[in-house]
Parts: structure tokens; C-alpha cells; sequence
């Protein structure tokens, strides 16, 4: 049987991950901070619980970011440095062909990375810290999907930068997602012109919104988020990973090598 | 002309890519208030500043300055026979940017109105920021309380009180709670003149289970020659 080029380099990345160290080092290091939080005893009764699932969800979320970005610059950027790259393409393979491998395995060696984290912040909830483990789960899933958008944009990012200024270049894509919050509320405090109103609306909707995937507040403060929530951030998720990915495959045919 | 048509296509693709993600963005939002209601939140533009940069990590640092907090409030020092004031001024801004951080940090707002209102004797700026507190957490019962105290004993609203302390007994989850609040209400009828309000309250407290005696206790203080205790 011959298997997709898509999954052998899926898997080739998957074996990558593991192989680099990385990936393990800092998923032993989640795991320990998340286990440690769990042990922390406070003044106030309630507190405790908050904390726990606060700390874990957070760690999650910064390991989850630092190991896709570290999975996601050595990939395609890493094998362009290195000129590996004619090797690959030498091969029976298309250029989408390997970008959307990079963009599989990755995403399944994150999932595979945060799954102990996850699975820590359940037992915890299961055994004495109280809350539901389903919205736990949920939360995860979101912030995978997260990571998948993440993948995504690095990886468009990596069809024409270096690894640095793909990985410098991704964090800041992160952190503008975070900062249009405040660009458009003051944007509509400062100025009553709708033009600059309309840009700053138009930058909302088109840039990639991070806090979609951010249900730490229901999980902390023990709240249901709705099935259809998850379905229409999955939408997001794709629409936004299926813009980037296509840019940079888009970019990536274009190259001469 | 074969190049130009493939790079036309592209850009067609990337556009309704993009309207795609506005489209799915506007279907995330009409969810976000279930999911996240600190949208709802009317927060200040310094606020929504450090909100922003901090990101998803904003929770985390919230909890950790609550350490530090619960350090100061319960490792109060002492210099010179008194307590010592530059860690209870350290105190409160620390509690505003939890906060601003969390807004459903209840135990920060509790504690900023106590200690804006016992400590620092501002009442005032103590009930702004319980009502706050309150807006951003409705049926939190310490906050409530909390605002009933400060309108009954520091700003002398007894009207505003009495709702507040109402409030705050429809709220209690627990039945010191709820006794707490009815106690509350008792003495604020006595404030305003109504001792038989005031003995409805209290004989109100003895159906709590396991308050009966204190109900008597407190109807016999209420009626009986000491009863002008109350007012104190």
C-alpha cells in the first residue's frame, strides 16, 4: 500500500518532534508546573480550585504556543536553511503536498504534546478539586485548535521568511490578535470619524482573534460552554488555517530552488 | 496571460477566504457573551491596555498577585505598637489590577471595598467599588453584603441598605450567609425606627435551621431592658 505523500511527511514530523527532545522537555516541564499548582494551598477556601484550573489552562496555553512555534519554524524554514529542502522535493512529492504534511504532523504532534497536560488538569478536576471535566476538555480542544491557527500562520510565515523571522514574525501576529482589543476601543474613543472607525472594524473581523479560543472564564468559574460555540470556532479555526496555509503554499510554488 | 489569470485566481481564493473568516468571526460572536462575558464588561481604556497585552495570561497573573495580597491582608505588621500602613497603601492597587484583570474576581472586590471602607474610610469610593463588583458579578452575595454594610453604617442610606441587605439574604448560598444578611437587615430596621420589622427579621432567623436559639436570644435582647444594645 502506498501511503498519501501528506502522511509520510506527517508522520516524518511527529518522528521529528520526538526525536529533537523539545517537545518532551517541555511537555515534562507543563506537567510539572500544572502538578505543582495543584499542591499550592491558599487562606481562602474556593480559591484553590480556581487557581488550579487558572494555572493549568495558562500553562497549557504557553507550552501549547512555545512548542508549535518551536515544532513550526524548524520545519519548512529549518529544511530551506538546512537544503534539505531539494532533497524532499525531489522526491515524488507536490509543494502542497509537503506543506500540508508539515501543517498534519505538527498539529497531531501538538495534540499528542498537550494530551499528558490535559489529562493531569482532568484527574485533578475527577479526583478533589471539583468542576466539570467535559468543560475541561473543551477547553483544550479550543486551545488546540489554537494551536492549529498558529501552525498555520508560521507555516504561511515559513514559505518565505528565515526560521527567526518566521518565529518573530508569528509572535507577532499573536500579540496583535490580542492587542486589537485595545486599538479599537480607543480608535472609537479618540476619533468620530467613521473611516477610521470602519478600519478599525475591519481589522477586528480580518485578523486573526486569539480570544476566540479562550475559554479559561468558564472553565474557572464552572460554566457550560454551548456544543454550537465549539462548532463555530472549528469554522473559524479552518477558515482562518485554510487562508494561511493556501497563502503560503500559494508563496512557497512560486520559489525557485 | 496564463500567469496573470493563475495569480487573478489566487487572489479571488484568498478574498473569500477572508470573507470566510469575517463570516465565521460575526457567528463566534453572537456565542462570545455566553462563553466569555467579561466582553460585557465596561472596562476603562488603561484596562483594556493591560488586558490586551497580557493575552490568555491575564488569569494566571490575577491569581498570582492575589498571593501576594492575601500575604499582606493576613500578615498584617506591626511597627511602633501600630499596624503598617505602606503595606495596606500597597495593597489596593494591587486589588485594582486583579480586577482589571478578572473581573470575576469576587474575593478582590470584597476585600478592596472592606479595606477602602474600614481602613481607609472611604466609604464612597468602597461603594463604587462594590457596585462594580456587583455589576460585573450579580448575584455574588459578599459583595452585596458587603455594599449593605457600607450604606448602613459609614454613608447612613438606610433605604439603600435595607434593598442591598434584602439582596444580599436572596443571595446567600449557605445559612450562616443567610443569617448574616437577615441580622444585617434587623439592625438596619432598627436604624430607621421599625423595632416590629426589626422582630419580623429576627424571628425570620429562627427558621434557619439551627438558629432558633439565636433568634429567641436576639428577640429577647430586642424586647427586653437591653434591648437599646441594638442600636449601638
Amino acid at each position: 500500500m502506498i501511503a498519501s505523500p501528506v502522511f509520510v511527511v506527517a508522520r516524518q514530523v511527529m518522528k521529528e518532534a520526538g526525536r529533537r527532545r523539545t517537545l518532551p522537555v517541555l511537555v515534562l516541564f507543563g506537567c510539572a508546573v500544572i502538578l505543582s499548582s495543584a499542591f499550592l494551598s491558599f487562606f481562602q477556601l474556593g480559591v484553590e480550585v480556581k487557581f488550579f484550573k487558572d494555572v493549568a489552562i495558562t500553562v497549557i496555553f504557553l507550552f501549547g504556543t512555545v512548542a508549535t512555534l518551536i515544532l513550526v519554524t524548524t520545519q519548512l524554514s529549518g529544511e530551506i536553511e538546512s537544503r534539505t529542502i531539494y532533497n524532499i522535493l525531489s522526491k515524488p512529492i507536490r509543494r502542497w503536498e509537503l506543506v500540508t504534511g508539515k501543517f498534519t504532523g505538527t498539529i497531531l504532534a501538538i495534540a499528542l504534546a498537550v494530551a499528558p497536560m490535559v489529562a493531569i488538569l482532568v484527574f485533578f478536576i475527577y479526583t478533589d478539586r471539583g468542576g466539570s471535566m467535559l468543560e475541561a476538555v473543551k477547553a483544550a480542544y479550543l486551545l488546540w485548535l489554537a494551536f492549529a491557527v498558529l501552525s498555520a500562520i508560521a507555516l504561511g510565515i515559513a514559505s518565505f521568511s528565515s526560521s527567526v523571522v518566521t518565529g518573530a514574525l508569528t509572535v507577532l501576529v499573536l500579540v496583535v490578535s490580542y492587542l486589537k482589543a485595545a486599538v479599537t476601543t480607543y480608535l472609537a474613543l479618540v476619533t468620530q470619524s467613521p473611516v477610521v472607525n470602519s478600519l478599525g472594524q475591519a481589522m477586528y473581523y480580518l485578523l486573526p482573534n486569539f480570544e476566540n479560543f479562550n475559554t479559561r472564564t468558564a472553565v474557572v468559574h464552572d460554566r457550560i460552554v454551548p456544543w454550537a460555540y465549539l462548532g463555530r470556532t472549528s469554522l473559524y479555526a479552518l477558515a482562518l488555517a485554510a487562508f494561511f496555509l493556501y497563502l503560503g503554499v500559494q508563496i512557497f510554488e512560486e520559489r525557485e530552488f | 496571460m496564463l500567469a496573470h489569470a493563475a495569480r487573478f485566481r489566487t487572489a479571488l481564493a484568498l478574498a473569500a477566504l477572508l470573507a470566510c473568516v469575517a463570516g465565521t468571526q460575526i457567528l463566534v460572536d453572537q456565542y462570545r457573551p455566553i462563553v466569555n462575558d467579561e466582553a460585557d464588561v465596561p472596562f476603562t481604556v488603561a484596562a483594556v491596555v493591560v488586558r490586551s497585552f497580557l493575552g490568555q495570561v491575564r488569569g494566571l497573573l490575577a491569581d498570582f498577585l492575589w498571593l501576594r495580597v492575601d500575604e499582606y491582608q493576613h500578615r498584617r505588621r506591626i511597627v511602633g505598637g501600630d499596624l503598617l500602613r505602606s503595606d495596606d497603601e500597597a495593597l489596593m492597587p494591587l486589588v485594582r489590577l486583579i480586577t482589571w484583570l478578572n473581573p470575576h474576581f469576587v474575593e478582590a472586590y470584597a476585600l478592596g471595598g472592606q479595606w477602602l471602607a474600614f481602613h481607609f474610610a472611604r466609604p464612597n469610593e468602597a461603594i463604587a467599588f462594590y457596585e462594580e463588583g456587583i455589576h460585573n458579578n450579580p448575584r455574588q452575595y459578599d459583595l452585596i453584603y458587603g455594599a449593605a454594610w457600607v450604606y448602613w453604617a459609614f454613608l447612613h442610606q438606610n433605604e439603600t441598605a435595607l434593598a442591598a441587605a434584602q439582596r444580599a439574604a436572596t443571595a446567600a448560598e449557605d445559612d450562616l450567609s443567610h443569617f448574616r444578611a437577615l441580622w444585617l437587615q434587623a439592625h438596619i430596621y432598627m436604624s430607621m425606627g421599625n423595632r416590629a420589622a426589626a422582630l419580623q427579621t429576627f424571628r425570620e432567623v429562627g427558621r434557619i435551621p439551627g438558629y432558633e436559639r439565636t433568634s429567641s436570644v436576639l428577640i429577647q435582647r430586642l424586647l427586653g431592658p437591653h434591648g437599646g444594645e441594638l442600636h449601638q
